[in-house]
């Protein structure tokens, strides 16, 4: 392990680098993976059956295979979002019937391919908008399966269609024929999960200026307008709320007006550092970092009132205050920073700054603003600090498999025309599930046994404390029973004496001269420790501890050792 | 229900031996025990400096327990030897 240099530590720098590689890049993919969110999977199909006559016969035409064919598509699809950027993913599976239409080349399909697209709405209001996804080729039979159609904008999808191609060549690559049909289905998608949460109404500062940014979303919450507002600043070296000379305008319009009017505008913060209240109806003392506002919704406004957009702005003229960063200096003169949340297709011209997210009033929920700094490590730069919606895992987007076209068994009696078709069908039916009722017959034996041999073996439940108690009743109603539960009695009964003073106990001492006259009395306490005997007596009283403590050791020993029939003496076998 | 029918007989055993062993009645002097247990720790209240009564009560205690373990083996071993035609019984 060392170089040539003999410097084994940058080898094992080296060594820890390769090893964090596939670690890093585990925990970035994991890390994208939990950002996406999915909604709910919808399932569609289509039949395309091939041209046929007033009979129901199979008709010809030219230039097609035999004259046609039949198509049966069905899939699956979901909006997944991650971070700002909406997919759709999903699967699709087709099956195309060409025999029918008098294919010359039975069964094997030259050249072929399926593609789906979804069409629908952009989010914004910006009129149709189609997802192309990608097409599988080389057998119309093959499954499409598409993981993802990233998509600029946010198509509402509403219509699915799918594309067959089916061609059959000769020889020399010539053409036998081939046809080419479309089926589209309604789908409906649905909103596009956490996009409400992911977006936000993001706006900022003009090109070049990329300390101060703002964001905003607005939501309507039940009956009330929500507008959360967060401004934040952020500098070199300084990182704070906005300070004075910060305005706050609000601005509404009613459908159909087209023009865009500050129905409300506030200058923050006033002398007493809070929210002018001047109508009533909006009010907040503080925002600042993170802060929100809320408007309510009331009588007086318009139902169809619309946030059409905010502004946070620079109001000139203002004293700025001494804490706010130099470089927010830069907001000065009559420059207005907007942050618009008109329809991307009516933001006005003209200061250059919007940056507003798109937005559908109806749907005001839904805002993708665009991201206007991208700060790694932070999320100053997200919209309320990024996604709080859960994760979800991706769905089971697998289709079921369409059945195959004019493949059903159709029988009747009294249609002879079904007695080949239908009727072979019909019995290969049978013989298929008279084969998989034989084969599946083992396994439901084996199933059987195993069964059978539980029930033979294991206990039902309860089995066991049933018994116990029953042994232990009978044993408690014997001569020994109610011995051992006198004895645990007693045992139980059994306390230590009292330690009692250093005296010991006293022995009283009657006689002649005893006591300083006759018949006197002497109290003695021949076992005192209060002296120099205590030394002793703790001395004697560990060794009585080991004797009792191993004495009793083996005596159990030996009890036990008897019950098993096993003399166990100190000194061996006897 | 194998392995149910032979823990009942076995069982079965433990309860019809249990059976016959019958009863005694605990002599009267016995319900005294404690009283005399009481009177018996308070005469030894002063020799805690000498005795290590805690011990003793401990290894009493203990012997008392090996003994019932040991009745416990007993006759287990007993009704086991029923089906081994006396072999290894503790009788």
């Amino acid at each position: 392990m060392l170089d040539r240099n003999g410097k084994p530590l940058r080898w094992l720098v080296r060594l820890l680098v390769l090893l964090m590689v596939p670690v890093l890049a585990t925990v970035q993919t994991r890390a994208a993976e939990a950002a996406t969110s999915y909604g709910s999977v919808v399932k569609w199909s289509v039949t395309q059956a091939g041209p046929v006559d007033s009979n129901g016969n199979p008709t010809s035409a030219s230039g097609v295979i035999g004259g046609g064919w039949d198509m049966t598509c069905s899939g699956t699809a979901a909006y997944a979002v991650t971070g700002t950027e909406g997919q759709v993913v999903g699967k699709v599976k087709c099956k195309v019937d060409v025999d029918k239409w008098g294919d010359p080349d039975p069964g094997q399909l030259d050249e072929g391919h399926v593609s789906v697209m979804f069409k629908g709405t952009a989010e914004d209001g910006g009129g149709p908008c189609t997802i192309v996804g990608p097409a599988a080729g080389g057998d119309v039979l093959t499954t499409l399966d598409y993981a993802s159609i990233p998509s600029t904008q946010h198509c509402m999808a509403a219509e699915v269609c799918v594309e067959a191609f089916a061609g059959d060549s000769g020889r020399f690559a010539r053409w036998d024929g081939y046809s080419v049909d479309r089926k589209c289905a309604p789908v409906s998608m649905g909103e596009y999960p956490g996009a409400h949460v992911d977006g936000g109404c993001a706006f900022g500062t003009p090109a070049g200026v990329r300390d101060v940014w703002n964001m905003l979303k607005v939501e309507e919450y039940a009956s009330d307008w929500r507008m959360d507002v967060r401004v934040e600043g952020v500098s070199p070296g300084s990182d704070g709320p906005p300070k004075k000379g910060w305005n706050i305008a609000v601005w509404m319009e009613g459908t159909g007006d087209g023009q865009g009017k500050p129905v409300n505008s506030f200058s923050w913060p006033n002398a007493a550092n809070v929210w002018p209240d001047a109508d009533g109806w909006l009010r907040t003392d503080d925002l600042r970092y993170g802060g929100y506002v809320k408007i309510p919704w009331q009588e007086g406004i318009e139902p169809q009132m619309k946030v059409r957009g905010v502004e946070v702005y620079y109001l000139p003229g203002v004293p700025v205050d001494a804490a706010i960063p130099s470089s927010w200096n830069q907001f000065t003169g009559n420059t207005r920073y907007s942050g618009q949340i008109f329809p991307a297709s009516s933001v006005p011209t003209g200061n250059g700054d919007n940056f507003g997210g798109l937005t559908d009033p109806a749907r005001c929920r839904f805002y993708f603003g665009e991201k206007l700094v991208d700060i790694p490590g932070t999320d100053m730069d997200e919209p309320f600090g990024g996604s709080t919606t859960d994760p979800t895992d991706p769905p089971d987007l697998d289709p079921p498999d369409p059945e195959t076209p004019g493949g059903s068994c159709d029988f009747s009696f009294l249609d002879p025309s079904t007695w080949l078709t239908g009727g072979i069908c019909k019995l290969v039916g049978l013989i298929s599930d008279l084969i998989s009722a034989v084969f599946s017959l083992p396994g439901k034996i084996a199933d059987l046994i195993i069964e059978g041999i539980k029930r033979l073996f294991i206990p039902h439940a309860g089995f066991f404390e049933e018994q116990i108690d029953k042994v232990l009743d009978a044993w408690s109603d014997t001569a020994p029973g109610q011995i051992v539960t006198a004895m645990a009695q007693f045992a139980g009964g059994l306390t230590a004496p009292a330690a009692g003073g250093c005296q010991g106990p006293a022995m009283t001492v009657k006689g002649y001269g005893v006591g300083g006259g006759a018949g006197g009395t002497a109290e003695l306490h021949p076992l005192s420790t209060c002296g120099r005997m205590a030394s002793f007596a703790a001395t004697a009283k560990i060794a009585l501890s080991l004797m009792i403590g191993v004495g009793g050791g083996l005596a159990g020993l030996r009890i036990l050792s008897g019950a098993l029939g096993v003399q166990a003496t100190p000194g061996g076998p006897q | 229900m194998i392995v149910e029918a032979l823990i009942r007989l076995l069982a079965a055993a433990v309860v019809g031996i249990a059976s016959l062993m019958g009863k005694i009645t605990m002599p009267s002097w016995w319900e005294n025990v404690t009283t005399w247990m009481s009177t018996l720790a308070n005469t030894g209240a002063g020799f805690g400096n000498w005795i290590p009564w805690t011990v003793a009560l401990s290894a009493i205690g203990f012997i008392f327990t090996c003994f019932g373990i040991a009745y416990g083996i007993r006759i287990v071993r007993i009704v086991l030897s029923l089906f081994t035609g006396g072999g290894g019984s503790a009788a």
